[in-house]
């Protein structure tokens, strides 16, 4: 199984909650990390680009963007596709932190 | 605050547009108006927030064109999602990437360092573009018209006076009729009318050309036709084609224009075709007319009446040189028989594109060769900062090579790294050079020619890609080859910061600071011969006294006032209106202003004259003046009187002015009042009454020749300038002077009003365009050079502050270090200004055609620029030199 680049995972889940233009991605990973991931618009774009490609994501018709919203730009939705990818990661990660518990590491954590 | 600025901002986006373009095609396409959005928005937020915009905008530029280009590279293969890693198949191409990630990723950890040399570099870089865009728009650049190396332009030359003059019309109908190498001959001449009948008055420049003239230029027109041969007749003339502007300005772009009469010049004339916008032939033309010669201008015995500009197109095949041939046969045929009365007449035909731009070109590469001096003092800059920054990571490199990295690998990297700082600098001195061209274009008050012509295109890209990629090359070669000589057991041992590179470095730097020195001085030299030229030109006395007076312009139709007496008695009236106004101290009216542009002119003989054995007749520039002209422009009546309301008489004894200069060559021992003067063979002889000083008419760096003036009312010209003086600001009196002209006539256009001294500005205009230029560049230089000298000197007391600090822990005097500090330091300026003063010496005389007053060698300037470089490099030496001094010797010890 390939695993997603953490930029790729921060761009799916950003989509989870619901279709967003590139500027709202970059703006919701940044938040999401604590501004650890940064995203410019040339590597969020080639992202982009790729999960196109792959059929992870789609783009939003212009006729079905939300009333009142910035319909210049190009929305983008998370596809069955995405979501099987974004929870086969997160099953990947949940399984390191099992094994990852078992050796202690989380303990001083308080969880 | 600085980075708020909107123009600031405006150009950090059309930076970031252009570096999107590193992006392929496609993906442009699809996503280049989202990222451009996306950065946008994100500029818009921290700038709301208070955070840095420009870093923030040079990081985010770096990042677009080293993904655009990785992508670039993806989009070879169509390779879906996962991770690009599998891409790279080529390992030459795989190191290529690494190298400049690791690049990028070093300055990103170094941001100051990275902002600062790229900033220097966009300086540089960007200088270099724009004048490129000059030179590649204004010389390199063909003439917009189809096949235009085809299109000469034929003069007629005068050696004898030095002249080039224009064609008659008998001697351009002997052209059309004997040349066997034209395809097409074309002539045209000035004209200039009133156009009247849709609001005020205006009045129009414009062309008269014969038929074929757009045949020959090979335009078509936009809209409508052009002109057809039969209305190149008398009676059949009065059509007119119009320019895409005057069409624009004047009939609101109305495409029902086409059939239209209007009313030029009190006729009506229908408009047939307008011109393509690109078309401005002559450049001022804001109409053309068929040119129609009547038979008074074909008659044979005018052909002393030179006024055409006439164009031709070779046939295919037929080169210039032998086109020269054929109009050198030619030459031999005509001379004898019409020319006889002066030596060496002949034909001279002119590449277009040389009569065009034939006198801008030592200005624009003297500019250019200016801008290239300061490039290579930025690439000095640059490399002495990446050379100071490399000796800091001496250890770093060792450790790669140790650990197998290679030489090569080593030298990759120092390469990759000052590539991808001169690339971004090279995309970030786009914009500087766009700004810089704006500058230019605003300064440049129609000095320069085809400048509209002037735009950023695929070779000014090319260029500064390549000047940006031979600058990372040149700058980076020597911190490339330290690399390459890093020895990790010395660096590792030694600590890192007392190793041999250092001193090699060092030696390396201060040559640098020799060579940037030495360029600084050559390019001070250049700019301070200019302004010493400028300023000399501002102190020549042209004879005349522009302050406090005003000059309008009035072109008379030829329908309401017909002839010499009609023209002298509206002038009359309109000097008499003008008189009464109010503020006014003096009128006066004359046909050619000095300092305008205009200088008819016509042979003449003066009493006791030797016809037999002189050549031919003296050529002088004839003016008609109203009574009082000499008075109102201040110059001098060094004899005699001037004319009176008398000698306008049509009936009164024919009377003339003439200036020194006259009176010096013809009559040096005799009293010149009463002589007399003739402009024909059968008379009338005008008797001289008066003499005035000589002024500067066409140039003030150039004698001016005869000047000869006879009184309105024995001549007129369809132009007049009126010329009026007041106490004060003359602007004021153009309010008065319009009201003058209307109470007499008020379908009178008045144009070109403006204070005589504007005239006076524009004549020394190319001058000034180029000292300024020339003293930024210079400017520029020297600020740069004394950072790089203050540079080097920093580093190398920082080196030298455990050494310092021993000595002066030893007794030694604070004053005696300091001075031998800076006595040292100051040794490569030294070198530099003994070099760059020779480098001065051998180049400064090819700017000589540009010098006026000024010798190129001037030993003044030299000694005065050499004393300011040597301030300079003194000063940046001692500030780092005291502050050493100036270090507590413990500290000084412990300091590692």
């Amino acid at each position: 199984m390939t695993t997603l680049k953490p930029e790729v995972f921060h761009i799916l889940l950003a989509l989870m909650d619901g279709e967003r233009h590139g500027y709202a991605i970059m703006n919701d990973v940044a938040q999401r990390t604590g501004g650890e991931i940064k995203l410019l618009p040339g590597v969020l774009y080639r992202h982009l680009h790729r999960l196109l490609d792959g059929g992870l994501i789609d783009e939003l018709d212009r006729r079905s963007i939300p009333e009142g919203t910035d319909e210049r730009r190009r929305y983008y939705r998370v596809t069955d596709g995405g979501v099987a990818a974004a929870r086969a990661e997160t099953l990947r990660m949940a399984k390191l932190v099992e094994v990852a518990k078992g050796k202690d590491l989380l303990a001083d954590l308080g969880s | 605050m600085s980075q708020q600025h909107p123009a600031a901002i405006t150009w950090l986006q059309n930076t970031y547009r252009l570096t999107l373009r590193s992006f392929p095609p496609g993906f442009q396409d699809r996503y280049g108006r989202d990222m451009y959005e996306a950065f946008i928005d994100s500029l818009r937020q921290r700038r709301a927030t208070g955070k840095s915009v420009i870093v923030f905008s040079l990081l985010a530029c770096g990042e677009a064109l080293v993904q655009g280009l990785q992508e670039r590279w993806a989009w070879r293969e169509v390779h879906p999602l996962a991770s690009s890693r599998h891409s790279w198949e080529f390992p030459a191409v795989r190191n290529l990437i690494n190298d400049v990630r690791y690049a990028v990723r070093g300055l990103f950890r170094t941001p100051g360092f990275a902002v600062v040399a790229i900033l220097t570099l966009a300086l540089g870089i960007g200088a270099n573009s724009a004048i490129f865009s000059v030179l590649n728009g204004v010389v390199m650049k063909p003439l917009p018209y189809p096949d235009s190396d085809e299109l000469v332009m034929l003069w007629h030359w005068y050696p004898e006076v030095d002249m080039q003059a224009s064609v008659s019309v008998p001697a351009f109908q002997d052209y059309q009729e004997m040349n066997r190498v034209f395809s097409g001959i074309a002539a045209m001449g000035g004209l200039a009318g009133n156009l009247t009948g849709a609001g005020e008055p205006v009045r129009v420049q414009g062309a008269l050309v014969t038929a074929d003239f757009f045949r020959v230029l090979t335009v078509e027109a936009a809209l409508g036709r052009t002109f057809a041969p039969e209305e190149d007749v008398a009676g059949a003339d009065q059509v007119l084609v119009l320019s895409d502007r005057f069409w624009h300005r004047q009939f609101g772009g109305d495409p029902g224009i086409i059939g239209r009469e209007i009313q030029f010049n009190d006729l009506p004339h229908t408009v047939v075709g307008v011109m393509p916008p690109d078309f401005g032939y002559p450049s001022a033309a804001e109409l053309w007319r068929p040119a129609a010669f009547t038979a008074a201008q074909t008659d044979p015995r005018n052909r002393g009446r030179e006024f055409l500009a006439v164009i031709a197109r070779t046939k295919p095949g037929v080169t210039f040189e032998q086109a020269e041939a054929d109009m050198a046969s030619i030459t031999a045929i005509l001379e004898p028989e019409h020319y006889s009365w002066t030596t060496g007449w002949r034909v001279s035909p002119m590449r277009m594109i040389d009569n065009a731009i034939g006198g801008i070109r030592p200005m624009l590469w003297t500019l250019f060769a200016a801008v290239v001096a300061v490039l290579l003092i930025t690439c000095v800059n640059v490399a002495n900062l990446l050379l100071a920054r490399a000796a800091s990571r001496d250890r770093e490199v060792a450790v790669r090579v140790a650990l197998g990295g290679g030489r090569l690998g080593a030298i990759r990297h120092a390469l990759a790294e000052s590539i991808v700082l001169s690339v971004i600098g090279g995309v970030v001195g786009l914009g500087v050079a766009s700004v810089m061209l704006k500058v230019l274009v605003a300064l440049n008050a129609g000095t320069i020619p085809r400048i509209a012509e002037v735009s950023m295109d695929v070779r000014v890209l090319a260029f500064t890609f390549a000047v940006a990629l031979g600058t990372g090359i040149l700058f980076g070669a020597l911190p490339a080859l330290r690399a390459a000589r890093a020895n990790p057991r010395d660096a590792l041992a030694a600590g890192g910061v007392k190793s041999s590179l250092g001193h090699k470095s060092l030696r390396a730097q201060r040559t640098l600071v020799v060579a940037e020195v030495a360029l600084a001085l050559m390019l001070l030299v250049g700019a301070g011969l200019m302004v010493r030229s400028f300023d000399r030109l501002l102190d020549v006395d042209p004879g005349f006294e522009p302050d406090n007076v005003l000059a309008l312009d009035l072109t008379l139709s030829s329908t309401t006032y017909p002839g010499t007496p009609e023209r002298a008695r509206f002038i009359q009236r309109v000097l008499g209106e003008m008189e009464r106004q109010p503020g006014i101290n003096s009128v006066a009216a004359i046909d050619a202003l000095p300092l305008s542009g205009r200088n008819p002119s016509s042979s003449f003989g003066p009493e006791g004259y030797d016809y037999d054995n002189a050549p031919g007749l003296p050529q002088s520039a004839r003016r008609i003046v109203s009574p009082g002209y000499f008075e109102t422009v201040g110059i001098n009546l060094i004899r005699g009187r001037d004319f009176t309301e008398h000698d306008m008489a049509v009936d009164a004894p024919p009377v003339i002015i003439v200036d020194q200069h006259t009176v010096t060559d013809f009559w040096p021992d005799d009293e010149p009042l009463g002589k007399w003067i003739a402009f024909d063979q059968d008379g009338p002889y005008y008797s001289v009454v008066g003499v005035v000083g000589d002024i500067r008419h066409q140039r003030l760096d150039q004698q001016s020749r005869y000047h000869i003036y006879t009184p309105l009312g024995h001549q007129s010209a369809a132009t007049m300038t009126f010329v009026l003086r007041g106490r004060g600001d003359p602007a004021l009196l153009s309010a008065p002077a319009r009201q003058a002209v209307k109470a007499v006539d008020p379908s009178q256009a008045v144009f070109g009003l403006q204070p005589m001294t504007q005239y006076k500005e524009r004549a020394t205009a190319p001058q000034r365009f180029n000292a300024i230029l020339l003293l930024v560049f210079a400017g520029v230089a020297l600020v740069l050079a004394a950072v790089g000298v203050y540079g080097v000197m920093s580093y190398a007391m920082s080196r030298r502050t455990q050494e310092i600090g021993i000595r002066m822990a030893l007794g030694a005097e604070g004053g005696t270090v300091l001075r031998q500090l800076v006595g040292r330091g100051v040794v490569p300026a030294i070198v530099g200004v003994g070099i760059g003063l020779a480098g001065a010496v051998l180049t400064t005389r090819f700017m000589a055609s540009l010098l006026f007053g000024v010798s190129p060698t001037d030993p003044l300037i030299m000694a005065a620029v050499a004393i300011v470089l040597l301030a300079v490099g003194v000063a940046a030496c001692y500030v780092p030199a005291r502050r050493a001094t100036r270090i507590d010797p413990m500290e000084a010890l412990r300091y590692e």
